[in-house]
């Protein structure tokens, strides 16, 4: 068999090997991707420019119908509706809608509530400019052994990684990475490491409180980050900073692990709630930033020359009065990191081509108070929304609900279109994300 | 014709081409810079049920899909050989011939897995056409079967396709150079049982990752018994097994040592399946399984009552390291203690509640 094989291998690579090595270059040129810069590497690409954005919106009592919302907007160019609201799909009930991410063939839009603990799945395929909710998983605390506040929803192949935030015994910040299959089936609960957990290394820093969960495939390694719990989110803002106790309930800890076998390998102390993590892109960049809400620091979590990882704190986000950096985006070519800072509403731009030395590069005042951002793939599109939680959002005037979307050509932001999502009685808005008619292969990305 | 050679030449030139990708002995490459887990040092808990459908095979046979997704550790690939872009179909077949490749080197794999390529595009891809790709694996009976099927519709394919999450769509331009179809890359792990374990992308596809795999499964089920018996999972101490059971008896055991702390220590799920009534359930028990008061947290359970309660009365197969204890019941001929297993459990994942079929 081994000879047959062999004499048929070189002769058909004599015939077309040298196509087959042009085809592999072609699929892989990155030209060819396109998508929101924070997704999931195993995420099935948009072929081209986005063309709808989905806003995983809370409810406002008195506002409107008062639910949760999944709202979709109209950003293909030329559209007629272009910028407009083209389509709304209201819960029941208010659940602190958060995050949200795609199974990985892109034909299911996962939505969390970080306070009923409830998974609402829409069909994004069928039909990408109406998504029609499918299902809502209703038991998440009880088939996840305990796990409560599911927050993202990351796409895995086959499956998707929700890394919660808190759990049901104490509604403190103890939780789990719980995984379900694309089905919507229950798979396994992993709880992020303690003090106690056997063979970690840096094992004194771990806190077992737990925020984002990504990947570094050409690594095999999973990083996740640290927040608070559930008793904690829920309670309104300027009560919970008045309480000592209860503000030592943050994650102080980032913790490295084996993807493949799910088990944690390092903890790096990171005080001060690290969120976001956003893995670098190029296939050479073995690094993540993260930036901790309530020190304002920028951190890098990279593997240095022995092969080792290494965390360290490498800015100061917003001088030192503290800002409260809250989401990230990173730019597909690892050069430009936009940070949203909630406390004073603006985002700041950071040069980061030396990953160990960012250079804040530009800022500019988006609203009263900012939370999330998308940025489109080639990097000339940035999507910013309003929401931080139901309960931690700004009263009064201060209290602007927005999305708004600007254009970025290196050096400044310019806006395209604004939505008052106030005015338009849909709520608080919350995660964006990117949809489209036009859903390449689900090849890994250039991770 | 054309179609099935560019797929083959790009199915070996991916091999070739990427020998470094593929090349298991040498370690790390660009794309997979890591080092492989050892197999059975981790856990590969079930995805879901391995679908059942009606395939034809390359000889044009009918058959159930189930026939060949069962008795062996699958690996089971989704492709169309119009396929030409490099990271998808020839990339996966790939992968498979390389398993394909190191069976002949290793008898355990070549008894215990089975690899399968099943088309997606059956229009295309005839019982004739797949026939030609059962070339890539030979007529050697020393290495692992390997099975090239398609479909005689699409009205048999849909359901199989839905309901492994395999996603296709025909691409705008037909005569795109990389082929036709848009898809995802899918290639699943199934268990002897037919439970999918793991399911490979792209970015995951590494053929020491899906090798590591196999074997951990393959030590799971001590090459072909899955579940294990008792007995079996004696011999099997110190190695990752699965051992099939029912909880007769839940039992919370508490420290009565320390009068001051009586701080429940472990639950013991025990099957006291033999019937010697003098003694306690726990003693007569010829499986335990515990759960140590430090996982309590793990299973979400309030106190280890509860937890005890949970288990009890169920059918599950507990995965583990196995141990062993002198049975304080059973004797040999030599009137020595047998050994019974036992298998700490930490993690929720370790353990599954099975219907009655499945043990």
């Amino acid at each position: 068999m081994t000879t047959k094989l062999s004499n048929l291998k070189l002769s058909a690579l004599r015939r077309v090997g040298v196509g087959a090595l042009t085809l592999g270059a072609l699929f892989t040129n990155p030209h060819l991707r396109a998508d929101e810069t924070c997704s999931s590497p195993y995420l099935a690409r948009i072929e081209g420019q986005e063309e709808f954005v989905y806003v995983w919106t809370l409810g406002v009592e008195g506002l409107g119908d008062g639910a949760d919302k999944l709202v979709t907007l109209d950003v293909k160019p030329g559209s007629k509706n272009y910028g407009k609201v083209i389509h709304t799909h209201s819960l029941e009930g208010r659940h602190e809608a958060h995050h949200g991410g795609f199974t990985d063939d892109r034909r299911q839009l996962w939505l969390s509530g970080l306070e009923s603990s409830k998974i609402f799945i829409y069909d994004v395929h069928t039909n990408p400019a109406k998504p029609r909710h499918i299902k809502t998983i209703e038991n998440f605390e009880k088939i996840t052994g305990g796990a409560v506040g599911p927050h993202g929803v990351y796409a895995l192949p086959g499956r998707v990684l929700i890394p919660c935030l808190s759990n049901a015994r104490d509604q403190g910040g103890h939780t789990a990475l719980v995984e379900f299959s694309n089905d919507g089936d229950y798979i396994a609960t992993h709880w992020l490491p303690t003090k106690e957990t056997p063979g970690l290394e840096g094992a004194e820093f771990a806190d077992g409180y737990g925020y984002d969960a990504r990947v570094l495939p050409r690594k095999n390694v999973l990083l996740t980050t640290s927040f608070t719990g559930l008793k904690n989110y829920t309670r309104p803002f300027g009560e919970l900073i008045q309480d000592g106790e209860a503000m030592k309930q943050f994650g102080n800890s980032m913790v490295l692990w084996n993807f493949h076998t799910r088990q944690p390998k390092k903890a790096f102390h990171v005080p001060g709630a690290p969120l976001e993590i956003r893995w670098a892109w190029g296939e050479k960049n073995n690094y993540a930033f993260t930036a901790t809400a309530l020190t304002s620091k920028l951190w890098l979590c990279y593997e240095d020359r022995n092969g080792v990882w290494q965390a360290k704190e490498i800015a100061t986000i917003g001088g030192e009065g503290g800002v409260i950096p809250v989401d990230m985006s990173l730019s597909a070519d690892d050069q430009t990191l936009f940070v949203d800072c909630f406390g004073d509403g603006k985002v700041r731009v950071f040069d980061v081509s030396n990953p160990h030395q960012p250079k804040q590069i530009y800022e500019k005042q988006i609203g009263k108070q900012l939370n999330m951002v998308s940025q489109s793939w080639d990097g000339k599109r940035l999507y910013f929304s309003s929401s931080l939680l139901a309960k931690w959002d700004k009263l009064g005037d201060d209290n602007e609900q927005f999305v708004r979307a600007y254009n970025w050509n290196g050096k400044e932001l310019t806006p395209t279109f604004a939505l008052d999502f106030t005015a338009l009685k849909l709520g608080r808005p919350h995660h964006m994300l990117f949809g489209s008619t036009k859903i390449g292969n689900a090849t890994v990305a250039a991770k | 014709m054309k179609q099935t050679k560019l797929f083959l030449a790009t199915t070996l030139a991916f091999v070739a081409i990427g020998g470094q990708v593929l090349a298991i002995n040498s370690g790390r490459t660009p794309d997979h810079d890591y080092d492989v887990p050892t197999p059975g040092s981790y856990q590969l808990p079930v995805v879901k049920t391995a679908a059942d459908g009606e395939v034809l095979d390359h000889r044009g046979r009918q058959l159930r899909l189930s026939e060949i997704t069962k008795g062996r550790v699958t690996v089971m690939s989704f492709i169309y050989t119009r396929c030409a872009a490099a990271k998808a179909c020839p990339m996966a077949t790939g992968v498979l011939l390389e398993l394909h490749r190191q069976s002949a080197r290793d008898a355990t794999l070549a008894k215990g897995m089975r690899l399968v390529s099943m088309s997606f595009d059956p229009e295309n891809d005839t019982p004739q056409r797949m026939a030609m790709f059962a070339n890539l694996a030979g007529k050697n009976r020393a290495v692992a079967d390997w099975r090239f099927i398609t479909t005689a519709s699409q009205t048999k394919l849909q359901p199989i396709l839905a309901a492994y999450g395999q996603a296709v769509n025909r691409k705008d331009n037909p005569n795109d150079p990389t082929g036709p179809l848009n898809h995802t890359l899918r290639v699943f792990l199934i268990d002897e049982a037919g439970n999918i374990r793991n399911i490979y992308s792209s970015g995951t596809l590494d053929v020491r990752l899906v090798l590591a795999d196999v074997r951990t499964l393959l030590l799971e089920s001590a090459a072909g018994e899955l579940p294990l018996t008792a007995a079996a999972a004696v011999r099997k101490a110190g190695q990752i097994g699965s051992v099939a059971f029912q909880v007769k008896t839940a039992a919370r055991v508490t420290n009565i040592t320390d009068k001051q702390n009586p701080q429940p220590l472990e639950v013991l799920l025990t099957d006291a399946s033999n019937g010697d009534n003098r003694a306690t359930p726990v003693e007569r028990a010829s499986v335990i399984a515990r759960i140590p008061v430090s996982a309590l947290e793990a299973f979400g359970a309030a106190d280890m009552d509860e937890l005890a309660r949970r288990f009890e009365g169920n059918k599950v197969i507990v995965t583990g390291i196995v141990a062993t204890e002198p049975h304080p019941f059973r004797h040999d001929a030599q009137g020595r203690n047998q050994l019974r297993p036992v298998i700490t459990v930490t993690d929720p994942g370790q353990i599954r509640t099975v219907n009655s079929q499945q043990l």
